[in-house]
């Protein structure tokens, strides 16, 4: 019994200790432990707010990608380096697109479908499929054939290997979401509102942008399937298009945050110095400002500065008599010996002015003036229905006006902006100074005026001739929108660009593609391979295996022969 | 709703069930345990001994009593006459009965204390209690078996505080002290012993040299303590000597070169920063590879900095950085999972043992003090080249001076690389260098004094100074200690400043009650700690990618009178600016605490209850003043609040029960409960509305976050020993885990351990132990797991506290969650021996290890095109086996006391991925930020440096491009390996009466850097070597000097159209800058990627212990002076061609170690150290 006892005696110890020592012991509250308190469940997650996150990231960070590179690549503005040619692959767009882009978009879609009432939802469905859209023919536009069907799957059904689809499927299917949204979008439904930071949720500039995506990407596709083409304008009319500047889709940057403004703002600040904003005024599309030297375009002004030339008696330190340019860009070189890039040095050039460098612009997703130089080449090709009943000319002119049109409204925008950036870049500058400079680069009336009188504002001239004409012009109007100028480049081989004698890889061949990232190899290497073989097994950033870039006379690229010196342009 | 205290339910209703649950199978244990031992006897109850002596003396009786037991007999030659011849015959007799009849008609009595039988003369001691006392003097010589007189051993009045130590005869003497008082003399390496005082007036004392680790007694995991002997696994002790004299910031530095098989970066932090510490390679791909620690048998946190070496943060400091390193009394490296095994999921990756400090060893008052200063200087400072201006070959434009002059004069070019015109003061140039106001001048094109930089730095000043008061009663042992270390570090305005209090008391409530409370409060601020890395505010990088033509004195003078940076030639960004206007400060409170009640149920069953709580706030506080550069020009301020709770509770209960002479068991249940809770916010604020207010509600624009971590484990687990004959020894091991970080249906794993041991020189007597002293094999096996990180298990919508255009943001996570994640699971066993031979003047001791990790929990990387970056799997295999040698030598010893101690210490560890996931060939682990990655390959040993290699021929020559130069080749290669081939580090002490000199190496071999202070210095034509095919050589048809001078050794590929390839020599003369720059620009990572052996004479210790004849009139007992150096400099150094220190890994996550980012320059210290004891 006295063993019974002292048992019975150290357990009733140890309960007593136990029970102040043990605590919880049990499993009870594990779940919500492991539960991140900063994680939204699909429950109670607003899809309003993933909408405005997926805006920003497709219209405010994609708006930027490719900044300074693609620019060199249509004649839009230049780099400082000279490594355009690499053909390295590229991951950035890849990634951003399918994590960022359809990714949500998708869940938008699939979170509104999951709703009770998703009846009363649709505009919100059709706003994120006309986003979906927008970035799929961003990402195919880029890297041709890519995952599209079996790619951004919910995460519990998340195919770890997905298929490359043809581009041609992707199109067809990109399509038919932008005119099933366009058809979707019905006025008196609920849409997202303020949310919507590119038209606060209206229906109907939503159903524009839609039909004006569309009218861009049949265009893109004319030289493979004309018929295609075709067929997607056939339903098409003018009403139903952007065709105001005050309909333009835009999307603000954001003073919120300072990682959320104009990045070329970010840039140059972060370096306390404009002079490292590293990026030039194209030779391309200075010269075609620069209208053979009379009645320059008045939106030169707003396009970049004039060369201020700084060296004694007009000679470089390399020897080079200096004129007083005007205006004068520095055209695509690629890797050359420096003796063809020293008529270029950076004193000699134009910068582009500091109005694309201020916090707070607005970068466009679709402008007017595109739409309208859409119709104008459509026109030009036959391709509009009968509905449209301008001439080729009359969009191309409107065109134009659209475009300065919104230049006028950019100065409006940027001018009050530089005073404080110049704060900041150049603290000895005056506000007499400042604001010289600012009334200095106002758009006169008279410069319009006498611009459009010129023989460049009328289309003339053989097919060629005029769709060069319509494209030398869109680049100025794109502008700063380098991706799109890299794709009208790609698609049609204007504006033309001169190379110098290019030695990196790519022997001056502007690129046609972006290469699917590397790692793709590592992480999806069956399908990888499989896209691969459908292209020769190997390829490279200058080959053109999109199925829309079928242009033959493509690209007019003129090659400096190797050796051959470069002569001093004459200048302006 | 539950009602919680500091996030724990102390007790809740609605858990009572479950808890019952848990105390009914506790319960069901302990009554298992109880079976064995119904009764409580003494050991002299149980030890029967059987004997048929006959004309023995008492000498040899008492010899084959001790020869058989574990009694040992204590009594004073002078009283008892051994040579006495006796006779006894017994029969499983007690010793009682034993000795009763050996004495019978001696005139002896006797006592039995336990195991020590205190012989005197009859009614001397045992009868005569009662009676008064008289009280004597007594004196008495302590000398050594050799019959050397030991010099400052301690002589105690057992249960007094009256207490002397021999002078350098060996003497003592000891006033008023009654003859039946019982001295405890002592001496370092000797057994202590104990004696009656008696009657007579000189007692002699013979001390026995102390056989190391045959009765030495280590902790071991729960902080149970164990016969060394009887370990079946390796482990390592650090103690007090090794830690308190060459102290450093982080206690873990004082590990380096010490522990066989325990791999320290020292972060780039410097002073106060992180360390990173890997015992036996890395086990786990991507979650922590850190040790745990633990304090007195409490785990404590410590998270380090991790982050990347590209950006620019700051670290703060790490867990065990907190510790003063005066508190600690030593530290126990548990390195395999069979020692870690208890500790369970925390332990996967080995456990630190920290024994703290507690009350005095000796009755009485104790006080000691320790005293430190020293000094810290550049050790290392990149080397750059000083002969070529900024720019690319030419100068920049022509500026008038003076103007009107007609005078032009080039500037030099406004640029950060320096491939610009020789500084050979040939050419003058308008001189950048102008205060606001100046009128424009010239200067020739000189560069600055070579390594300028230098005076930037100053000399960093250390001090540390601890007092700690002990006392030691019967019942109550207390000790206080507190501790205040300054630290200025050699970049101006770096300080730190650390307080310590720590408190420890030991209570001996009643005889079977015992109480031990411990606290330790840490006070920690860091003021201006250096950024790190790639980021805008690390002025080492700016500083070390300054162009040659900078004077620094102009930008100090610069900054002081205008208050900004400016813009000059060759400057990022005016280090002085840096320094004096972004300012940061960190403050941590922390305390840790423990309680245990050590409750002692019979002689052999005792029961523990232990809470321990580590709990610290570290709020800090960054600001960059309006004007500052880049996004911050208009001002910013960071607010950062991080909270830290590590709360563990263990309840155990323990056996300890001799079976019979020969065999004993002992062992362990328990059942604990960890609950760590991480949580924090940070106010990211910009755009200050007035200057120079730091205050968030000045700021225009505010980002919050905030975020909260939080986990449990709990376990239940046991542990029993046998052992036989004190020489064979078995140990097992078993816990479950139920974690909150696994799968719902996964919480639970169990995972045991056997070990064993076999002393086979106490096995087998034959062996001479004048040759062999002691000789041990042991082999254990272990399974350990490893739980998982908070919150992989779910997913969701991540929510932005900012807002775009007032607006906030949500977007779906991009890792896929796993949710039936399991545990990782690591299956190890080991094999080892412990040899000593020559009375312990060699000892050798050898592990071989072979572990084996599976069931990784791997964030597998998935395409992008699947919508997400990465999913969680279950998966993969890493395998490490490895060799640790541990060798102590002591080649010299002589009677005049001189000793010179050689100790060595080697590991090699092998890893390799065998297995990443299903269709996984490799996962990255970290990335340089430039041309190079950190991955785990299949078939690879972990952490491969992987880049582009220069694109060969295939008879390995170096392929030239078109443009003349060097090319990356186009498929990656892996370049090296962060894992070292072998560590080690060796460790000669000379020690002459007082004085001792400690010479510590520290070696790392085999292992690569990627460096980008390497890449960079070439990109940016700083390097030295970058000198090389600079100066023009060749002049053009016109007498004009050009610029292309190097034609690289190698050859074109040349393809004739129909795929003929051949190889033709180049002849193509290129630039200086492309020679060199297109290396870096080009992506060729090989050219960065550097040796990172290195053999480091880590610590250099010169101390003297004052003779105590020299403190005899003083009150003090001992006085230890030391000078310290560390660091001091690199016998071998790969990377000093660029000079920078092979240590510079910018953090403390393993698979980063590897990565090289614009560290400081590396720094030795120097110092002195006082330590005083009353």
């Amino acid at each position: 019994m006295r063993i019974m006892e002292k048992i019975n005696k150290t357990i009733f110890i140890l309960l007593c200790i136990s029970s102040v020592l043990l605590i919880d012991a049990c499993t009870d509250n594990y779940k919500e432990l492991n539960t991140d308190p900063a994680i939204l469940n699909e429950d109670i997650v607003n899809v309003d707010l993933i909408l405005t996150y997926l805006e920003k990231e497709a219209f405010r960070d994609q708006a930027s990608a490719g900044y300074r590179t693609y620019g060199s690549y249509c004649g839009m503005c230049r780099r400082d380096d000279d490594g355009p040619f690499s053909d390295r692959p590229s991951g950035g767009i890849w990634s951003a697109v399918y994590r960022n882009l359809l990714n949500n978009s998708n869940d938008i879609i699939r979170l509104i479908d999951m709703k009770e009432d998703k009846a009363d939802l649709v505009n919100k469905t059709a706003i994120a499929r006309i986003i979906k859209a927008w970035s799929v023919a961003y990402l195919t536009d880029t890297y041709g054939d890519v995952p599209y069907t079996e790619a951004c799957l919910p995460m519990d059904q998340v195919n770890y290997h997905p298929k490359y689809d043809l581009q041609k499927d992707i199109y067809a299917d990109m399509f038919k979401e932008l005119k099933e949204a366009a058809a979707q979008l019905n006025t008196s439904k609920e849409s997202f509102g303020s949310a919507d930071l590119v038209y606060q949720g209206d229906p109907a500039k939503w159903k524009k942008l839609a039909n004006s995506l569309r009218l861009r990407q049949a265009l893109r596709v004319c030289y493979a399937d004309a018929d295609l083409a075709k067929a997607q304008m056939s339903d098409l009319s003018e009403s139903d298009l952007i065709t105001a500047v005050a309909d333009d889709a835009v999307f603000p940057y954001s003073d919120d945050q300072p990682e959320y403004r104009n990045p070329r703002f970010v840039y140059v600040t972060s370096f306390g110095s404009a002079t490292n904003d590293q990026v030039f005024a194209h030779k391309v599309m200075i010269d075609v400002m620069m209208n053979d030297g009379v009645n320059l375009d008045p939106r030169i002004k707003l396009y970049a500065d004039t060369v201020k030339c700084l060296f004694k008696g007009g000679i470089s330190p390399n020897g080079y008599e200096v004129p007083n340019w005007l205006y004068r860009g520095r055209p695509t070189l690629g890797a050359v010996d420096p003796i063809y890039q020293s008529p270029w040095l950076s004193e000699t050039v134009s910068r582009l002015a500091d109005f694309w460098r201020v916090a707070i612009t607005k970068p466009a997703i679709m402008k007017s003036s595109e739409v309208y130089f859409n119709l104008a080449e459509a026109k030009l090709r036959g391709l509009l229905p009968a509905g449209f009943t301008g001439t080729a000319n009359e969009y191309y002119q409107k065109a134009i006006d659209l475009s300065i049109e919104w230049y006028q409204d950019f100065y409006d925008l940027t001018a009050p902006q530089i005073p404080e950036l110049y704060a900041l870049l150049y603290p000895t500058m005056t506000e007499d100074a400042i604001a010289e400079y600012l009334e200095y680069k106002k758009m006169q009336d008279a410069d319009i005026e006498a611009f459009k009188a010129t023989p460049i504002y009328t289309l003339a001239g053989t097919f060629e001739e005029q769709l060069e004409m319509i494209i030398n012009q869109k680049i100025i109007a794109l502008y700063p929108d380098e991706y799109q100028g890299w794709t009208e480049y790609r698609r049609t081989g204007y504006p033309k660009i001169p190379i110098g004698p290019d030695k990196s890889p790519l022997k001056g061949v502007i690129p046609r593609r972006e290469v699917w990232p590397e790692i793709e190899e590592t992480l999806n290497p069956e399908k990888y391979e499989e896209v691969l073989a459908r292209f020769g097994g190997k390829v490279s950033r200058g080959d053109r295996i999109l199925w829309w870039d079928a242009n033959p006379d493509a690209p007019h690229e003129y090659i400096w022969p190797d050796g051959e010196a470069p002569s001093m342009p004459t200048g302006y | 709703m539950k009602k919680k205290l500091n996030g724990l339910c102390f007790l809740d209703l609605k858990n009572i069930k479950k808890l019952l649950l848990v105390l009914k199978l506790t319960a069901i244990l302990l009554f298992l345990g109880m079976i064995t031992a119904y009764s409580s006897n003494s050991y002299s109850q149980v030890t029967k001994f059987t004997l048929n002596l006959k004309d023995v003396t008492l000498k040899q009786l008492f010899q084959e009593i001790e020869d058989n037991s574990e009694f040992i007999f204590i009594y004073s030659d002078d009283l008892i006459d051994v040579t006495k011849s006796v006779k006894v015959k017994a029969k499983q007799d007690n010793i009682e009965e034993v000795l009763n009849q050996a004495f019978k008609g001696l005139g002896y009595d006797f006592v039995i204390d336990d195991r020590q039988i205190i012989i005197n003369q009859n009614n001397k001691y045992s009868s005569t209690l009662s009676t008064t006392l008289q009280e004597k003097t007594v004196t008495g010589k302590v000398i050594s078996t050799t019959g050397e007189p030991i010099p400052g051993a301690t002589v105690i009045v057992k249960g007094t505080v009256k207490g002397t130590t021999t002078d350098p005869e060996g003497n003592f003497t000891l006033a008023h002290v009654t003859e039946d008082a019982v001295l405890v003399i002592s001496f370092v390496g000797m057994k202590s012993q104990e004696i009656v005082v008696g009657e007579e007036g000189q007692l002699v004392i013979v001390l026995e040299e102390d056989v190391v680790g045959v009765e030495e007694v280590v902790v071991t995991a729960l902080g149970i303590e164990k016969k060394a002997k009887a370990l079946g696994y390796a482990a390592q002790e650090l103690g007090t000597t090794e830690l308190d004299v060459a102290r450093e910031g982080n206690i873990g530095n004082a590990l380096s070169g010490k522990v066989a098989g325990v791999r320290i970066t020292r972060g780039s932090g410097g002073v106060g920063g992180s360390t990173s510490i890997i015992v036996r390679g890395v086990n786990s791909l991507k979650g922590s590879n850190m040790p745990l620690f633990v304090v007195d048998g409490v785990p404590i946190t410590n998270i380090g900095h991790s982050s990347g070496g590209t950006n620019g943060d700051l670290d703060t400091g790490d867990g065990i950085g907190d510790l003063n390193s005066e508190d600690i009394e030593s530290m126990q490296v548990l390195k395999g999972p069979s020692a870690s095994a208890l500790y369970g999921s925390r332990g996967a990756n080995g456990v630190i043992l920290i024994t703290t400090k507690s009350g005095a060893k000796k009755k009485g008052i104790g006080v000691e003090i320790n005293s430190n200063v020293s000094f810290e200087n550049i050790n290392l400072l990149p080397k750059r080249q000083n002969l070529y201006a900024t720019g690319y070959g030419s100068l920049g434009s022509e500026v008038e001076i003076p103007a009107g002059s007609g005078q032009f004069y080039p500037t030099i070019v406004h640029a950060v690389d320096n491939w610009g015109p020789p500084m050979d003061g040939s050419i003058i140039v308008s001189d950048p260098y102008l205060m606001p106001g100046e009128a424009p001048r010239t200067m020739p094109l000189l560069p600055q004094p070579e390594d300028n930089i230098i005076d930037f730095y100053q000399t960093g000043l250390a001090t540390s100074n601890t007092i700690a008061i002990s006392s030691s009663g019967d019942k109550t042992t207390t000790r206080l200690s507190l501790g205040n270390t300054t630290n200025k570090g050699i970049i101006p305005n770096w300080s730190l400043n650390k307080q310590t209090v720590s408190f420890s008391a030991n209570s001996q409530v009643t005889d079977n009650l015992s109480f031990t409370g411990k606290f330790i409060f840490i006070r920690d601020e860091g003021n201006n700690r250096p950024y790190l890395g790639g980021g805008g505010s690390n002025v080492s990088n700016y500083l070390m990618f300054m162009a040659r033509t900078v004077p620094l004195d102009f930008l100090k003078k610069y900054y002081e009178e205008t208050g900004t940076f400016g813009s000059f030639p060759g400057v990022f960004y005016n280090p002085y600016y840096i320094v004096n206007e972004l300012k940061n400060n960190d403050v941590k409170d922390r305390y840790i605490g423990q309680i245990s009640l050590n409750l002692k149920l019979n002689s052999w069953l005792s029961l523990l209850g232990r809470f321990g709580s580590d709990v610290y706030t570290q709020k800090g506080v960054q600001i960059w003043p309006v004007g500052a550069r880049s996004s911050n020009a208009p001002g910013r301020l960071i607010n950062d609040i991080d909270i830290v709770k590590d709360l563990n509770a263990d309840a155990i209960l323990s056996a300890n029960k001799d079976i019979s002479s020969t065999l004993n068991i002992n062992g362990i249940i328990g059942a604990s409960i960890s609950h760590q809770r991480r949580e924090g916010s940070r106010q990211n604020g910009y755009r200050l509305k007035a200057p120079k207010v730091y205050n968030i509600g000045n700021c225009t624009e505010i980002q919050n976050s905030e975020y909260l971590s939080r986990k449990e484990i709990q376990s239940v687990y046991f542990t029993g020993q046998v052992g036989y004959k004190n020489y064979l020894f078995l140990d097992i091991t078993g816990r479950n885990d139920w974690s909150s970080t696994l799968g719902i249906n996964n919480y639970s794993f169990f995972y045991p351990s056997v070990s064993t041991s076999f002393v086979f020189t106490d096995a087998l007597e034959s062996i001479p132990s004048d040759i062999l002293t002691f000789g041990k094999i042991r082999a254990s096996w272990a399974q350990v797991g490893n739980d998982a990180s908070p919150y992989l298990t779910s997913s969701g919508y991540a929510l932005t506290t900012t807002t775009y255009e007032g607006k906030n943001l949500s977007w779906i996570n991009s890792e896929v969650p796993l949710v039936d994640l399991k545990n990782e699971l690591t299956e190890a066993w080991e094999i080892g021996a412990d040899l000593r031979f020559l009375k312990n003047r060699l000892s050798v001791d050898a592990t071989y290890y072979n572990s084996k990790t599976t069931n990784q929990i791997v964030p597998m990387n998935l395409s992008s095109s699947t919508g997400y970056s990465n999913v969680i799997i279950n998966a993969g295999e890493i395998q490490n086996k490895g060799v640790e040698l541990t060798l102590n030598l002591t080649p010299i010893k002589t009677r005049s006391g001189f000793r010179w101690d050689i100790n060595f210490n080697y590991a090699a560890n092998r890893s390799k991925v065998v297995e990443l996931g299903p269709g996984i060939e490799s996962l990255t682990l970290a990335s340089s930020g430039y041309a190079g990655y950190v991955e785990a390959r299949v078939g690879r040993p972990f952490g491969d440096i992987i880049g582009r290699d220069f694109a060969k021929a295939p008879d390995g020559r170096l392929l030239v491009n078109d443009l003349g130069y060097y090319y990356a080749a186009s498929e990656t290669s892996v370049l090296g390996s962060v894992s070292p081939k072998w560590t080690g580090g060796l460790n000669n002490t000379l020690s002459f009466k007082g004085f001792s000199l400690n010479v510590l190496l520290d070696i790392v071999q085999g292992n690569s850097v990627m460096s980008n202070t390497m890449f960079m210095l070439e990109g940016k034509g700083l390097a030295p070597h970058t000198l090389e095919g600079r100066r023009p050589q060749f002049t053009d048809e016109e007498g004009n000097e050009m610029p292309y001078i190097n034609v690289l050794d190698g050859v074109h590929e040349v393809d004739d159209g129909s795929g003929n390839i051949t190889y033709v020599e180049n002849d193509i003369a290129i630039s200086g800058m492309n020679t060199w720059a297109q290396r870096a620009w080009g992506g060729i990572t090989k050219s960065f990627v550097l040796d990172g052996s290195y053999v480091s004479l880590r610590e250099v210790i010169l101390s003297y212990s004052l003779s105590p004849s020299l403190l005899k009139n003083i009150p003090v007992s001992g006085i230890k002076l030391s000078a310290v150096g560390r660091n001091l400099f690199y016998i071998e150094n790969h990377m000093k061609d660029i000079g920078i220190s092979p240590e510079s890994a910018p953090n403390t996550s393993a698979s980063s170690a590897g990565i090289e980012t614009y560290t400081r320059p590396s720094t030795r210290t120097w110092g002195f150290n006082v330590k005083i004891n009353f």
